[in-house]
Order: C-alpha cells, then sequence, then structure tokens
C-alpha cells in the first residue's frame, strides 16, 4: 500500500515529466519550424540576394567590355544594361546590408563592397568617354576597373555568397532530421509515467489509471509527432537541398557567363600583352559553365525542358566563346570581334551576343523554378512540423497530459482523505 | 629636302615592286651619321677604293633600273618610278664585330646595332625568301594591335600607325597595292619565337612593331636597317599656363614615374631618384597620371607621342636618354628579304613616305624630324 506521501511524489514526478516532455517537443518542434522558416525566407534569400549582386557585378563589366569592342559610340541598350546592373547592384547592397545586421564579417565585406561601386562605375565611365574618343586609354580604364571587380569586390561578395551557402545548407540540415532530444525526453517520460502507472495499478489492484494513462498517450502522441516530423522534414529538406543545389549552380553559371564575356572582350581588347591571362581566364570561364550542361543537371531538374535548353544554348555560347577567344589568341583580333559582338548594323547584337542573352534568359528561368520549388519544399518541412502551432500544440498536449496524470492520481489520493 | 634624288633620276623602288632586276638608287651613297666610328681595321683609302667600285656597281644598277622602270611605266604603283632619296644605300658600316644582319649565329654580342644589316642588292628582288612570299600571294606583317600612333586596330577594325604605313609600304613594293599585307598581331613577348619558328609553322613573314634593334636580338633573328631612332622621354602634365610641370628627369627626384616593367626606363628612374612605379600595359601610365599617382611617364618617345595624343593636357619633354632603333625583323638567314625590306625602306624614305606618315602620327607631339640615315653591315 502506497502512502499518501508517495502518492505525491508520483505526481509530482508524473507531472513533472509529462510537461518537462511537453515543453522540450514544443521547443525542439518550433525551434526546427522557425529554422525552416529563417533558412528559406531570410539565409537563401540572402543567399540569393548577394548572388545576384555578384552576377549584376559581372554583368556590368561585361557590358562595359563588350560595349568597347562595339565601337566609339556606346549603344543604348549597352548604357541602359549597365545603368541597370549598378541600381541593381546598389538595391541588392542596400537590402543584404539590412539582411547581415548581426553579422559583423559580412556586414565589413558589403560595407567595402558599398565604397567600391562608385569608384568602379566612375571607371568604367572614364573608359566609355575615352572610348568615344578612340582612345586607348579607354582599355587601360576598363582594365583598372575590371582588375577591382575581379580582384576586390567580387571577393568580398564571394565571402557573403560563402558564409550564406554554408548558413543555408546548415539550416537545412538543422530543420530536418530526428530531434534526438526531444525522442529521449518524452521516452524518459514514458518510462515514468510506466513506472508510476505499474505503482498505482500495484497498490489499488486496479489495472489501470485513466489519468495516467492519458498522460501516457500524450506522450506517446509528442513521440509519433517528432518522429514524422522528422521523417516529413527530411524528406522535403533533402528535395529542397537538390533545389538549393540547382540555383545555386545556374545563378553560379549566370555569374559565369558574365565573367566569361567581359574576359572574352577583355583578351581583344588588351590584345595579347597581357601574357595570356584573359585567355585563360576566359578559357576557365566558359568551362565553368559546363555543370549546368552536365548529365547530373539534366537528371536533377528531371530533363524539363528549360533545362535541355540550357545545356544547348549553352553548347553554343561556348562554342561561339571559344571561337573567338581562339581568334584573338592567333592575333585576328577584328575577326574576333565581329564573331564576339557582330558587325555592321548587326554589332552589339550580333556575334556571341543572341547566344549569350539565350542562356542568361534559360539560367534565369531555371534559377526562378528551382527557386520556387526551394521554396514550396521548405514550407513543407515547416508544415511538417504543424507550421505555426509548433509551439503551442506540444504545449497543450504536455499541459493535458500533465493534468490528465494528476487528476488519475489524484483520484487514488482522494481514496485517502 | 630628303627623298628627292640631286640628279634628279628615278630610284629603283619600281623595280623592287615589280621584281626587276635591280634595286636602284643606291648609287647616290648614304652619308654616315655624325659620330659614328669608322670601321675598325679599315683606312681611309680602302674605304675610298670600295666606295668607288661601289658606286661603279650602282651607277650600272641604276641604269638598269631606269629602263626596266620605263618598260614598267603606265602600271599602277608596282612599276611607278619613284623619286630616288638623297642618301645611297652603299656608305660602310661602321659595325664593328658584326658579320651580317640576318641573325646568324655569327654575330658577336658586342655590335654596333644601327649598322647590323645588309645592304640592298638588284638579285633581292628575285631571292628565294622573297619569291616564297610573293608565290604566297600576301605578306604576313606581326604588329602590335594597341600601340597608339604606331601599330593599333582603330575602332573601325582596321590597323593603322606609323608601322602600319611602312608595312602598307612593303606591301606596296612586293604586290603593286597595300591591300595584300595581312596583319597579325603579335604580343611583344611572341615576336621572336614566332620568326625563328619553321616556315611552316611561323603565323608572320615579318615584324614591324617598334622593336628596337640590339646584340641580344641580332643573334636570333634579322632586322633591316633603322627606320626611325626612338628615344626615352618623359610624359608630364601641363601647367595651367600651358608649360610643362617638369622638364627633366633629374626635377623628379623622390617623385613617382611609371614605366613599363622590365624596361630600360627603370634604370633611369632609379639613377634620378625618383621612385618607379611598374606596370604591364605602357596606357596604364596614363590613367596613373591622370589619376596623379604618378607624376611623370618614362618610355619611348613615340610611346608617349600615342599618351600625348589622348590627353590634350600632358606633353612630352626631356633630352632623349637612350637611343632606341627600330628595325624590320625578318626570319633568320633570311639574306635577301632583309636586302629586299632594305631597299624598301630607303624608298619609303626617299619618296616622301616616311615623312607624310611622321608628320601625320607623331609630328603634332613630337616635333619634326627627318629619317635616320641607314648604315649596312656590308
Amino acid at each position: 500500500m502506497e502512502s499518501p506521501h508517495r502518492l505525491w511524489i508520483m505526481l509530482l514526478a508524473a507531472v513533472i515529466a509529462v510537461l518537462l516532455a511537453g515543453c522540450v517537443a514544443a521547443t525542439g518542434l518550433s525551434g526546427r519550424q522557425s529554422t525552416a522558416e529563417h533558412t528559406a525566407q531570410a539565409t537563401e534569400a540572402l543567399y540569393g540576394e548577394v548572388q545576384d549582386l555578384s552576377y549584376n557585378l559581372a554583368d556590368a563589366n561585361a557590358t562595359a567590355a563588350t560595349a568597347l569592342l562595339i565601337g566609339q559610340v556606346t549603344p543604348k541598350p549597352f548604357t541602359d544594361r549597365f545603368g541597370s546592373d549598378i541600381t541593381q547592384v546598389e538595391d541588392l547592397l542596400s537590402a543584404a546590408s539590412q539582411r547581415v545586421t548581426g553579422d559583423a564579417t559580412a556586414s565589413h565585406q558589403l560595407k567595402l563592397l558599398a565604397e567600391q561601386v562608385p569608384e568602379y562605375s566612375q571607371w568604367v565611365g572614364q573608359a566609355l568617354a575615352n572610348n568615344r574618343f578612340g582612345y586607348p586609354v579607354a582599355g587601360a580604364y576598363l582594365r583598372q576597373a575590371s582588375a577591382m571587380l575581379t580582384g576586390e569586390m567580387v571577393p568580398e561578395v564571394d565571402t557573403v555568397i560563402t558564409e550564406e551557402k554554408n548558413a543555408t545548407e546548415n539550416g537545412m540540415s538543422s530543420a530536418s532530421g530526428t530531434d534526438w532530444l526531444t525522442v529521449g525526453v518524452c521516452v524518459l517520460a514514458l518510462a515514468m509515467l510506466v513506472l508510476v502507472g505499474s505503482r498505482l495499478a500495484r497498490s489499488t489492484k486496479r489495472r489501470m489509471n485513466l489519468g495516467v494513462a492519458a498522460a501516457k498517450l500524450a506522450v506517446l502522441v509528442l513521440l509519433g509527432w517528432t518522429f514524422t516530423a522528422a521523417v516529413g522534414s527530411s524528406n522535403a529538406a533533402s528535395t529542397a537541398r537538390g533545389d538549393f543545389d540547382l540555383i545555386v549552380q545556374t545563378q553560379v553559371g549566370a555569374s559565369q557567363l558574365a565573367t566569361s564575356e567581359a574576359y572574352v572582350a577583355l583578351q581583344q581588347i588588351d590584345r595579347g600583352e597581357d601574357g595570356g591571362k584573359d585567355q585563360q581566364r576566359s578559357t576557365a570561364a566558359l568551362a565553368a559553365l559546363g555543370p549546368v550542361t552536365s548529365a547530373q543537371f539534366q537528371a536533377a531538374t528531371g530533363e524539363t525542358e528549360a533545362s535541355m535548353a540550357a545545356a544547348t544554348d549553352i553548347k553554343a555560347m561556348v562554342s561561339c566563346g571559344e571561337a573567338a577567344i581562339n581568334q584573338a589568341g592567333a592575333g585576328n583580333y577584328a575577326q574576333a570581334i565581329i564573331t564576339t559582338v557582330g558587325s555592321g548594323s548587326d554589332v552589339g547584337q550580333g556575334g556571341c551576343e543572341p547566344d549569350a542573352q539565350h542562356v542568361r534568359d534559360d539560367l534565369s528561368a531555371l534559377t526562378g523554378q528551382s527557386q520556387g520549388h526551394y521554396d514550396t519544399d521548405m514550407a513543407s518541412v515547416s508544415s511538417a512540423y504543424a507550421g505555426g502551432g509548433a509551439l503551442e500544440l506540444p504545449l497543450a498536449l504536455g499541459l493535458l497530459g500533465a493534468v490528465a496524470a494528476a487528476w488519475g492520481i489524484n483520484r487514488r489520493l482522494a481514496e485517502y482523505r | 629636302m630628303r627623298g628627292q634624288r640631286p640628279d634628279g633620276r628615278p630610284g629603283l623602288s619600281g623595280l623592287i615592286a615589280s621584281g626587276g632586276a635591280g634595286l636602284g638608287d643606291a648609287g647616290s651613297g648614304r652619308a654616315r651619321p655624325t659620330g659614328t666610328a669608322p670601321r675598325p681595321g679599315r683606312g681611309r683609302a680602302v674605304r675610298r677604293r670600295m666606295v668607288r667600285r661601289r658606286s661603279a656597281w650602282l651607277c650600272a644598277l641604276a641604269l638598269a633600273a631606269v629602263t626596266a622602270s620605263a618598260c614598267s611605266a603606265g602600271t599602277d604603283m608596282v612599276g611607278a618610278q619613284p623619286p630616288a632619296p638623297t642618301v645611297g644605300f652603299g656608305s660602310v658600316a661602321p659595325s664593328t664585330s658584326s658579320t651580317g644582319g640576318s641573325g646568324g649565329a655569327s654575330t658577336a654580342p658586342t655590335c654596333d646595332a644601327t649598322a647590323s644589316s645588309l645592304a640592298p642588292t638588284a638579285a633581292a628582288a628575285n631571292g628565294p625568301d622573297v619569291t616564297a612570299i610573293k608565290n604566297q600571294g600576301y605578306i604576313r606583317v606581326g604588329v602590335s594591335a594597341d600601340q597608339y600612333l604606331t601599330g593599333y586596330l582603330n575602332s573601325a577594325g582596321h590597323e593603322e600607325g606609323f608601322d602600319i604605313d611602312l608595312a602598307d609600304a612593303l606591301g606596296q613594293a612586293l604586290f603593286g597595292t597595300p591591300k595584300k599585307v595581312q596583319f597579325v598581331a603579335l604580343s611583344t613577348a611572341d615576336r621572336i619565337p614566332d620568326l625563328r619558328a619553321s616556315a611552316a609553322t611561323r603565323k608572320v613573314d615579318v615584324v614591324i612593331d617598334t622593336m628596337t634593334i640590339n646584340c641580344a636580338r641580332l643573334l636570333q633573328v634579322g632586322f633591316s636597317a633603322v627606320y626611325y631612332t626612338a628615344s626615352q622621354k618623359l610624359l608630364v602634365d601641363k601647367k595651367p599656363d600651358g608649360t610643362p610641370s617638369y622638364t627633366s628627369i633629374a626635377q623628379l627626384a623622390g617623385k613617382k614615374v611609371c614605366a613599363q616593367s622590365g624596361s630600360t626606363s627603370i634604370a633611369a628612374i632609379q639613377a634620378a631618384k625618383a621612385t618607379a612605379m611598374e606596370v604591364t600595359n605602357v596606357t596604364d601610365c596614363l590613367v596613373l597620371l591622370q589619376e596623379n599617382t604618378v607624376q611623370a611617364i618614362s618610355t619611348d618617345d613615340t610611346l608617349l607621342a600615342g599618351l600625348a595624343k589622348q590627353d590634350p593636357n600632358v606633353t612630352v619633354v626631356g633630352v632623349g636618354l637612350e637611343p632606341e632603333p627600330y628595325g624590320i625583323a625578318v626570319p633568320p638567314n633570311e639574306k635577301d628579304l632583309e636586302e629586299y625590306i632594305n631597299g624598301v625602306l630607303a624608298q619609303y624614305e626617299s619618296d616622301g613616305g616616311w615623312a607624310a606618315s611622321y608628320a601625320k602620327w607623331f609630328g603634332p607631339s613630337l616635333g619634326p624630324a627627318q629619317p635616320p640615315a641607314a648604315q649596312y653591315s656590308d
């Protein structure tokens, strides 16, 4: 026969165990749900912004370099595109700077970048102004601007990109998988309730205490929920991870495309006096587009029409770029310029430009498509934890279980009063 | 005036162009530049005998030239008979040790770079290397594509500049039209290796690219006679009153001066106790000057003229520090081509082509100049 004192201890132990299980489950589930939301809406969004920033910088450089090949007067579409790129860079910098508040490294890099953008624009402006007079010093200004962009600005953005990419991947890992702490606490709580139940059964000669049984059910639900959420979130996060990889590849591909365009043009502007560096860099940048045409990429995108088109267009672009690189490498700069930007009334719209525009459109479409899938998958990760109810529901369940356990044991205590 | 033969007789460049029998106007004899030393080991009498022998030979050639040019009259530039130069081909070269300008390995490390090339001969126009180029139907000329005023690709995609004019004159002489010149842009580092490659693999037949003749290069390739003597000068900002902010390198002590990496300007800058800022491409120096990062640029006056043309607020100053004789580079041991080019060069200098080209490209920045007096090794 249990004394009232022991029954009080059992009551307290059962209530605390169930409440603890509820609290830990609520914290774990809501924490993961919150991580999933933050990863999708903040970290990955910031990653996308800094990738766009990188792309717009590279595209601005490519536009300026290509404009110098076209002739002394820069066509309006090129000045518009350059202006749009710089405006985008400024907007993205502003947005990204607000998001990285609290991240000292990223804030510092973006601050440096913000200081360099006007200087870069000024040098490109000097290049275009000198180009109007047909002065070769235009190429020197562009070299300065390009060296600053590739040597300082892009590495600064890359630091933030790497940081946010890792943060996004870590976020996806943290938001999915089994919450072993919750499992452990729930199992302990269940063990405690089983022990309390068996003691009560022995002392009261009753097989079951309804309150303790209800508390066990509540803990079992919490445990089941934890496992179910883990499986659901893992599956959704795995798909999201694949989508994120595609976003990375297409965004990096877009930046590489712009980088290759800039180096192809710079090779023709420097005309061999750079020791072949531009040729090596343009070839490497074109080669970096390869993964987007790979079988893995096709398989990952499910060989969609967009990805097949991208692969075809990239091959055409790489072929055109390589032709221009080889012509310039052989000293045939006049032909290389025609190959790159076209000639006559077609200049600026011919050459490799249509292929490059197709690739830009393809990659933009693929990025948008992958981003849509990613957002959906991350929403699934979040909903696997009951979405917005990930905190309240487990707490309520834990509270109900605790009340049930207290009610059940209190009924035994009442027999002593 | 240069370019006019005193006796009024026509020169032989028309024959050069048409592959005629002689390389005329050689008889008038080129004056040795002031200050050059006579060839060691040969006396004045010996030299007089040589000049007499050469004059007789060249007179015969000149006669043949007149006949040939009369035969070719009425054809385009191929057969046209341009005026002869006032200086002749036959002056004795004050070479110290060179055995010829065709780039053979026998050229000693010490040499007279300005008198290392072979004098034009009548046979050169029909020599194997010249004939090979003629049979090819065009001449491939290695040029720079980024040196403003000397050789660069303009915004229309065409090569132009002082060196390009000379290449056109070579094309005119060989084929009767400059359109048969195929320009191949070569980087500075590729010029000699390409000329030394086998005939089947080389990309160019000659290089005209502000290429300084020096003894080290003469060991590797052949050179024409000097077609321009550049010198190291300075490019500085103008003051508001239009006068230069500095007039000599001595005034730049403690200041920053830009120069191309590896150029001889670096030593001159350091000797003046100035700080040298090295760049790969000389146009980058202009950016540094315009940004006030450096106070002057030091390099060849031809390159400085190119920079000055791009900025009205700078000017070329300074006494030429070190002469840089430019020559047309040819593959090693192609002696007939070297001789032929020297004939074309003499004609180009004598018919006013050189002067017109100089006035067009360098006149405004560097002031008036005369073509260098040709000197040969034989």
